[in-house]
């Protein structure tokens, strides 16, 4: 049985000050609905994505507040991975149709970050972290920058290697009209942005965002036939340990290694089969790692290539990662990402994606990856 | 509030690793902290293993300048009050490093 | 067996701010405050300090190696981490030291930890207990633009007391006590309050002078039986001139005066005093000891220094001259007032 996905939304990224945490979700179920000609009767179940609500709405019996919204009585799921809380839910809801012959599920995942002053976001996000990295007062840009000096130091990159993501995933933000952040920009402003966390700065991070996005999954062949779909080749999820402190290496992230190799092993697909990606640019570092790491570059040679802007959709490379802007430009609303990187895909693989439409790709592949790298989700998809 | 239960175990874990010493493997320097920690901002963070292989992750306290930390430069474990807490919470010491 | 200290510890914070940064933001003339008050610079303990930190780090070097069990942990502070708590059973967890003893934490402004040293010194004396620390520890604060700001400092002494191998043998104590208010400060009242010159001739001088004389007549000793004298420090002036009026010479209170460098550092004060004497005391050489105590008070204790003492001595003046100077606004951010 295969799993199809028919459907994609988009609430745009960004500070969306007239807009709830519910508001968002009520805005990207009715939208995908809409996209996929399909009823709310016509939903078996969902999965929701959702990291931070809990924390800042004080609201975690999310699934009974969606079932008020649509006065809905199916099964609603709310699912959890930090950022990768968005792609377990793609994840989940695979497993799900997968069990149930014909069945149809909404994949919902939003985060609701600005209503609050950023060192409380700082904080939120950390409870994704150890207990006694918490303790020690490090924040995840924090994390990933005592990765980013090992990974500069070992093969002898500067920061510029780590810059040029920034403005790769610029370039690719300014043609997505639902990204956060719509502008260029070059390697001297990010050099120049200020420092959030040693080598990191400003504007080697991703934004703090509000969004919503959703997907419609199915294993009803039928609704296939009568709608142009993509097919779910395989969702893999590993997980390692909470903290940097118990990983063999922070020269990369594990959890990604692992569920990237059994991804490409269940859809028999080769790593040179993907002309479309979407990575987790949390930060620069986190796509150099995430390069290597899902196996497209060697050990070492992202920082190079990077440079190169051998992604970068102009240059019409074999491989484009993050047309939709990534993280770093199209926004990070943590719960939402996992699912518009899968619907980012959907859009290129289905010639939906307009201005940043690649030419015909076949497979595309989303990378999701929760905290410091305790939660990866790899999905590939095809046509 | 801070739990008086969670500081009480926690404390045990403090007691075993204060004296200790490893080396620094990595660091960064915050500057944009959580709430609790803006008050001593900037500050850096060291990845440190112990003798022994277990690793740490702490403040490094007492170094004004921070541009010449190394990997493996050699730190002792001490005993800080990082984490800023409310009026009538108990308070939650923690392990920091200091440059040997 | 003489009881006496077997072994000690001490904690300089690294910071240090100079009393002349300080009178430059109240636009006064740093010349003629550091002349009055004969201080030049005081220590300052980080943000991430308070007295429990430092009574940590004090003490791990006085309880290195030890393998005597600690009967008592006495905490002298003026500058508590908590209203209601106890600093020293915290102190007692960290350091590993069992449960087997006896804590409580001292108040009495500047002598809390010698007062404290006397119940230690009674306790083991008497066979009660094996062996006790006492530590005196303090982050103290001045309110800004006040006297005290100038001298108002951090740092920490650890003392153990016990009979096996005492480094510093007790001979005698004395204390001299009596209803004083030249220093309090109030329940919930962040900064102490003083006397201004009540705190002078009445106070310190009347009470160090009651206490030495009275130790002296007891013991019938006289000031050129010591090779070194230690008095309580609020400033670079008082010690000075008590020892004039006791009859002893600049030369004997010397090593004692790091005043000038460190500030007041409170309970720890009269302490760091003696342990900076440490570093030069012979065996057999005699030292006589008055802490002081607002409110008030003060312990006399002679002392004389056995051989051990060249087992267990540390380089005061090395840590002392470790340091780094701040500025005006970070003193502020250290101290928690920013």
């Amino acid at each position: 049985m295969k799993s199809y996905i028919i459907g994609y939304h988009t609430t745009q990224f960004g500070e969306l000050w007239d807009k709830s945490l519910f508001d968002l979700v009520e805005d990207t179920i009715v939208g995908v609905l809409k996209n996929a000609h399909l009823e709310i009767g016509n939903i078996d179940a969902i999965f929701f994505g959702n990291m931070l609500g809990g924390i800042l709405e004080n609201n975690l019996h999310a699934g009974a507040k969606i079932a008020d919204i649509f006065g809905l009585t199916i099964p609603i799921y709310r699912v959890e991975g930090a950022c990768a809380s968005g792609g377990l839910a793609v994840n989940l809801a695979h497993e799900y149709v997968q069990s149930r012959k014909g069945k149809t599920v909404l994949v919902v995942g939003a985060e609701k970050m600005t209503d609050v002053q950023p060192e409380f976001i700082t904080q939120g996000l950390m409870s994704a972290a150890s207990g006694e990295e918490q303790e020690s007062g490090i924040t995840f840009p924090g994390l990933y920058a005592l990765m980013a000096r090992m990974y500069l130091k070992k093969y002898r990159y500067d920061k510029k290697n780590l810059a040029a993501i920034a403005v790769k995933n610029h370039a690719h933000g300014l043609l997505n009209p639902t990204a956060h952040f719509r502008r260029a920009i070059t390697i001297e402003q990010v050099l120049k942005s200020s420092t959030v966390a040693e080598p990191l700065g400003l504007l080697d991070c991703s934004p703090v965002s509000d969004g919503a996005s959703s997907i419609v999954i199915t294993s009803d062949s039928s609704l296939i036939k009568k709608k142009s779909g993509v097919t779910i080749l395989s969702s893999q999820v590993s997980t390692d340990s909470i903290s940097l402190l118990q990983r063999d290496s922070l020269l990369g992230i594990k959890a990604t290694q692992i569920a990237a190799d059994k991804a490409f092993t269940e859809s028999k697909l080769k790593r040179t089969d993907i002309s479309l990606a979407e990575v987790h640019d949390c930060f620069t570092i986190a796509e150099l790692f995430a390069m290597e790491d899902l196996g497209f570059w060697k050990r070492g040679e992202a920082g190079k290539r990077a440079i190169q802007y051998e992604t970068l959709s102009e240059n019409k490379g074999p491989l484009i990662v993050n047309t939709s802007g990534g993280l770093k430009a199209a926004g990070h609303p943590v719960g939402a990402t996992g699912i518009k990187q899968v619907g980012e895909l959907f859009l290129q693989l289905t010639g939906k994606a307009e201005k940043r439409q690649i030419q015909s790709p076949r497979y595309g592949l989303a990378q999701n990856v929760g905290g410091s790298g305790g939660t990866a989700v790899v999905t590939i998809v095809g046509i | 509030m801070i739990s008086p239960v969670k500081v009480w175990r926690r404390q045990k874990t403090i007691r075993d690793l204060l004296g200790k010493e490893g080396e620094i493997v990595t660091w960064t320097k915050i500057f944009t902290p959580p709430p609790q920690f803006k008050h001593i901002a900037p500050y850096t963070v060291v990845l440190v293993e112990l003798k022994g292989g277990q690793n740490i992750c702490a403040q490094l306290v007492d170094c004004m300048d921070d541009s010449s930390i190394q990997t493996g430069d050699k730190v002792v474990v001490t005993l800080r009050k990082l984490r800023e807490s409310i009026a009538d919470d108990v308070i939650p010491y923690t392990i920091a490093c200091k440059l040997i | 067996m003489k009881t006496g200290i077997t072994s000690y510890g001490f904690y300089i914070p690294q910071y240090r701010i100079r009393v002349a940064d300080i009178a430059h933001v109240w636009g006064k003339n740093s010349s003629e405050i550091e002349h009055s008050l004969g201080v030049v610079e005081k220590a300052v303990s980080s943000a991430a300090e308070d007295s429990l930190t430092m009574a940590y780090e004090s003490s791990s070097i006085a309880m290195k190696g030890n393998t005597v069990p600690i009967g008592a942990l006495f905490f002298g502070t003026e500058s508590p981490v908590y209203a209601v708590n106890p600093s020293s059973t915290i102190l007692g967890e960290l350091l590993d030291i069992g449960n087997n003893y006896l804590a409580y934490d001292t108040q009495f402004a500047c002598k809390a930890a010698t007062g404290a040293l006397i119940s230690a010194l009674s306790m083991v004396e008497s066979n009660q207990i094996q062996s006790a620390l006492v530590v005196a520890s303090d982050k103290a604060t001045g309110r800004p633009h006040d006297a005290l700001e100038y001298t108002a400092a951090s740092g920490s002494v650890s003392l153990q007391v016990g009979e096996k191998n005492p480094i510093l043998t007790v001979d005698a104590w004395e204390s001299y006590s009596s209803d004083t208010p030249d220093f309090w400060r109030r329940e919930g009242i962040k900064y102490p309050s003083h006397g201004g010159r009540f705190t002078g001739k009445p106070s310190y001088f009347k009470h160090i002078i009651g206490s030495v004389k009275s130790i002296l007549s007891k013991t019938r000793k006289s000031p050129e039986d010591f090779s070194y004298a230690v008095f309580h420090m609020p400033n670079g002036k008082f010690p000075v001139q008590v020892a004039v009026q006791l009859g002893f010479t600049s030369e004997q209170i010397k090593k004692s005066l790091i005043v000038s460098q460190l500030g007041n550092s409170y309970t720890a004060s009269a302490l760091m005093g003696l342990v900076s004497t440490l570093e030069y005391v012979k065996p057999g050489e005699n030292i006589l000891f008055a802490s002081y105590g607002s409110g008030a008070g003060s312990d006399a204790f002679i002392f004389t220094a056995t051989s051990e003492i060249e087992k267990k001595r540390l380089i005061f003046s090395k840590k002392m001259n470790e340091k780094i100077y701040i500025d005006y606004p970070t003193y502020l951010k250290c101290m928690r007032i920013i």
